[in-house]
């Protein structure tokens, strides 16, 4: 229990880090009355909308203010939109989850079988094989795989939309090019953890006591195996939540990545705020669960 | 097959404008054969021989062409929601609208022909003064939603709203400076005064050409709504579309407004679908999922070579600008009031294009620095290499009007010549070139970055240091608006306007707080004249000496008129004529389809 309200409490300081540094960090970025206002404006004129949105207070009030909205549940308003930044966020978390979700079962669906396959099937021509879609999906970088896919199954065949959420069919390639890099790295740990567990004692000594092949893989290996690739799940379903601006900006996916961009773009400092600080209350999130899961699934954390 | 318009539509009939409104202005001096309308909504005036023009025929469609259902998507980089502009700062977003149909001003200029049609008006009748127009509303204008007729009191209303105080309109120093007023004279009839006779408020106020067009709202929307209600709703307007949805950074939808005043739309839906990627954009277009988007020039070729596909290139009044930031040496306004702060935080006499105010050798000694380094851009090279050829040399620094071939003079000419350009250095005292750092601000043009770190090679290669920085045009500005910077700035300017630019900003000085540096006193002299003047060899003359004065000194420096280049489904259009204005894509109407 005290290992979870210790973690609690480190996140909780972790958010309020991240406040004070995109707090900071947005500012640098440029005044948002430029957007708003015209080349025509007077100081006077200018003076006066900084005032309407509170850019006339010092630095630190500006950010306690803030950081009290926060706690109120209040993200402010966004300055081009005139909306509240919560709604606006509530508008794009559907989009990115559906986006998350699709390329989470990809990383899944793909990741774990193949990981198995490539551990039982070692040195084979089935590993070289899974080997190289897994090196394949970390190295290439994902703005490129995006418009690979797009050019072939959008432009070439004409199979699927090649950009926005017009309906299910459009989840595909986004989904699979936010996938991959997570499908490899789930292969990769799964293949390493799965060799480790298939040279141990334990699996020799069930192989030998004649238990199938099937048996041996699925409930002795595999589920020993899968410690490291729970916690990879976790982090890498935050962070295809989260990371996905690359993918959504190639795509127009109107996600919570894209939102992030384009309020950087626009000097809309409420949400680029509202972004990074879900984000990361995500992340904090999913590092708690693991911290949970690993209570759950290892005894050795209980102990320790 | 690939359609290049070079024939600059756009740029030809900015040109125009300049001409008609310093005609109308002036106390009508032209003819004025009226025009035979082409459409029952699209009555236009030329340049007139008097100060009056009447639509032969000016009622609503009596027999509305068959609905189509025809659906146009174009893909955009960026959809800019128009309530995200407080009523109180009513600039771009709703020129975005009254491009896209949504929103009318009383006239606005054909695409193919130097002539104003009516639109919301059906005449209008210079006063015998010359300082003041009567319009003459149309009968039968809808609202969108619902909101009933248009009135005078909606025109009056919307003038006043746009330069009421605290409105930063961009009209309002024009509106200022000339005293202007409107009076509802009964419910078809405005009256517009001023104090004295202007030549740029007749466009600027009447047609589409400028930001400072009088968009009409529905005065009784924004009373029953409130303000901020009233700017949210999407209602509202009065032209051939509707918003029926707009999705902030995903998409707009247009429809087809059923009591249009004017000829119907031939389009049922418009979308406008925001795709920030420009791969995906012309992915987009080679799928079949929208029907048109821009192209940057390097894609250009790959877009032409596709069966399917067209491009379109179409100038946008404006140009790529070198502008030597720190010229602040007006001390007075155009009125002769004082300006402060004065002198100005940004005026820095060590940077070598800019002269001291009151030292006749020290300013010419920097205007041979700026003529030094306008030598020195090779502005073809840029054209031809990062442009792919779709934009052309730019020598003065404002577009209008090329069609008086006056501006395209030899003698305006600035030779790509570094040798003349190091002499000139050396004679005023920069023998190792000079060192400058150009900001380069973004989001007018996709190939800005590329344009303006050319420049600095070509500045570089005289022998300084030259830097470059990369920043967004809203994080420059602050610092623009204070006047707080001397060194260069490389920047797209839009132009548009019946009045270029630059002398806008010197005549609302010091209401107009943007001002980039060219705070400098002998083109404000030269305003005065324009603002008074009464036939059309003044005009010319008085244009002439302008251009003189700026191709003598460079306060800004004129770099590339950059195209915007648009593919489009071919299988589907046959051709699409952009009007004058904003630049941004717009104007549906003038989509023809196959």
């Amino acid at each position: 229990m005290r290992f979870l309200v210790r973690r609690v409490i480190a996140g909780i300081v972790t958010l309020l880090v991240v406040t004070v540094l995109v707090f900071g960090l947005s500012r640098i970025q440029g005044d948002p009355r430029s957007l708003l206002i015209s080349e025509d404006a007077s100081l006077e004129q200018w003076d006066d909308l900084g005032r309407q949105l509170g850019l006339d207070q010092p630095a630190y009030r500006q950010y306690l203010m803030y950081v009290t909205r926060l706690v109120q549940g209040d993200l402010g308003e966004s300055t081009l939109q005139r909306k509240p930044v919560v709604d606006i966020l509530w508008s794009r978390i559907p989009n990115s989850a559906l986006l998350a979700g699709a390329a989470f079962a990809f990383a899944i669906l793909v990741g774990v079988p193949l990981g198995v396959l490539s551990a039982v099937k070692r040195g084979g021509l089935w590993d070289q094989g899974i080997r190289s879609f897994a090196v394949l999906g970390q190295a290439m970088p994902v703005f490129w795989v995006a418009l690979l896919l797009i050019y072939i199954f959008a432009v070439g065949l004409n199979w699927l939309p090649a950009s926005r959420n017009t309906g299910w069919t459009s989840v595909i390639l986004p989904a699979i090019t936010l996938g991959w890099f997570g499908a490899s790295g789930q292969v990769r740990i799964l293949r390493s953890s799965m060799l480790d567990v298939l040279d141990s004692e334990y699996v020799r000594l069930a192989r030998a006591k004649g238990a199938s092949a099937r048996a041996v893989i699925w409930k002795h290996a595999f589920r020993n195996a899968l410690l490291g690739p729970i916690t990879f799940a976790t982090l890498t379903l935050a962070s295809l939540v989260t990371g996905s601006i690359v993918v959504e900006t190639v795509f127009s996916w109107p996600g919570l990545g894209l939102l992030a961009v384009q309020a950087v773009s626009n000097a809309d400092y409420p949400i680029l705020q509202g972004v990074i600080l879900l984000t990361t209350f995500v992340f904090v999130f999913a590092s708690l669960l693991v911290d949970v899961l690993y209570l759950a699934i290892d005894p050795r954390v209980r102990i320790r | 097959m690939r359609i290049n318009i070079r024939g600059r539509m756009q740029i030809y009939a900015t040109g125009i404008i300049g001409l008609f409104v310093l005609t109308a202005g002036c106390g009508g001096s032209y003819s004025q054969p009226v025009a035979a309308p082409t459409a029952p909504a699209n009555t236009s005036t030329t340049l007139s021989t008097t100060a009056t023009a009447r639509a032969e025929e000016s009622s609503s469609a009596e027999s509305p062409p068959a609905r189509t259902t025809r659906t146009f998507t174009l893909a955009a980089s960026d959809v800019t929601f128009p309530a995200m502009v407080p009523s109180q700062l009513p600039v771009a977003p709703s020129g975005f609208m009254r491009r896209w149909g949504v929103y009318e001003t009383a006239m606005v200029w054909a695409v193919d022909r130097p002539e104003l049609e009516f639109r919301l008006i059906t005449g209008w009748e210079l006063d015998p003064d010359g300082r003041g127009w009567t319009l003459e509303l149309k009968h039968g204008v809808q609202f969108h939603g619902s909101w009933g007729e248009m009135t005078a009191d909606d025109f009056v209303w919307s003038f006043e709203d746009e330069i009421r105080d605290g409105s930063i309109h961009s009209g309002i120093g024009l509106a200022r400076t000339t005293g202007a007023t409107a009076e509802a004279v009964d419910n078809y009839t405005v009256s517009f005064r001023l104090d004295s006779p202007n030549s740029f408020f007749f466009d600027a106020f009447f047609g589409n050409g400028s930001g400072a067009s009088t968009k009409v709202f529905s005065k009784n929307r924004t009373e029953t709504l409130g303000v901020d209600a009233a700017f949210l709703d999407l209602s509202g307007g009065t032209g051939p579309f509707v918003f029926k949805k707009w999705a902030q950074g995903d998409e707009v939808v247009l429809e087809a407004f059923e009591g249009y005043h004017g000829t119907p739309s031939q389009l049922k839906t418009v979308r406008i679908l925001e795709i920030k990627e420009p791969a995906t954009q012309i992915a987009a277009l080679k799928s079949g999922q929208v029907d048109a988007s821009l192209v940057p020039a390097p894609l250009a070729e790959d877009v032409a070579s596709d069966p399917s596909l067209d491009t379109l290139s179409f100038g946008v009044p404006g140009s790529q600008r070198l502008y030597p930031q720190g010229q602040f040496c007006m001390e007075t306004t155009l009125a002769g009031e004082p300006i402060e702060p004065y002198p100005r935080p940004g005026y820095d006499p060590s940077k070598p294009w800019v002269g001291e105010c009151d030292n006749p050798d020290s300013q010419e000694n920097a205007r041979k620095v700026r003529m030094a380094m306008s030598m020195a851009i090779d502005r073809q090279s840029i054209v031809d290499n990062i442009l792919g050829g779709f934009g052309r040399p730019s020598y003065l620094p404002e577009v209008l009007p090329p069609l008086l071939d006056l501006i395209w003079q030899d003698k305006w000419f600035i030779p790509y010549d570094p040798d003349t350009a190091r002499e000139l250095l050396v004679e005023a005292g920069y023998p190792d070139g000079i060192d400058a750092l150009i900001r380069i601000t973004t989001g007018s043009h996709p190939l800005e970055v590329e344009m303006g770190q050319a420049v600095a090679q070509f500045l570089g290669a005289l022998g300084g240091d030259v830097r470059t920085e990369v920043l967004t045009y809203s994080g420059n500005r602050p610092s623009v608006v204070a006047r707080e910077r001397s060194d260069l700035w490389f920047r797209s300017s839009s132009a548009g306007t019946a009045e270029p630019p630059e002398l806008t900003q010197l005549r609302r000085n010091p209401e107009n707080a943007f001002n980039p540096g060219l705070e400098v006193r002998e083109p404000l002299a030269i305003i005065r004249l324009m603002d008074s003047i009464t036939s059309r060899e003044e005009i010319d003359k008085i244009r002439e000496r302008l251009y003189d004065g700026f191709n003598l000194n460079q306060w800004i420096i004129p770099v590339v008129l950059a195209d915007q280049i648009l593919g489009i489904n071919s299988d589907r259009i046959l051709e699409w004529k952009m009007t004058t204005g904003s630049g941004y894509l717009g104007d549906f109407e003038n989509i023809r389809f196959k």
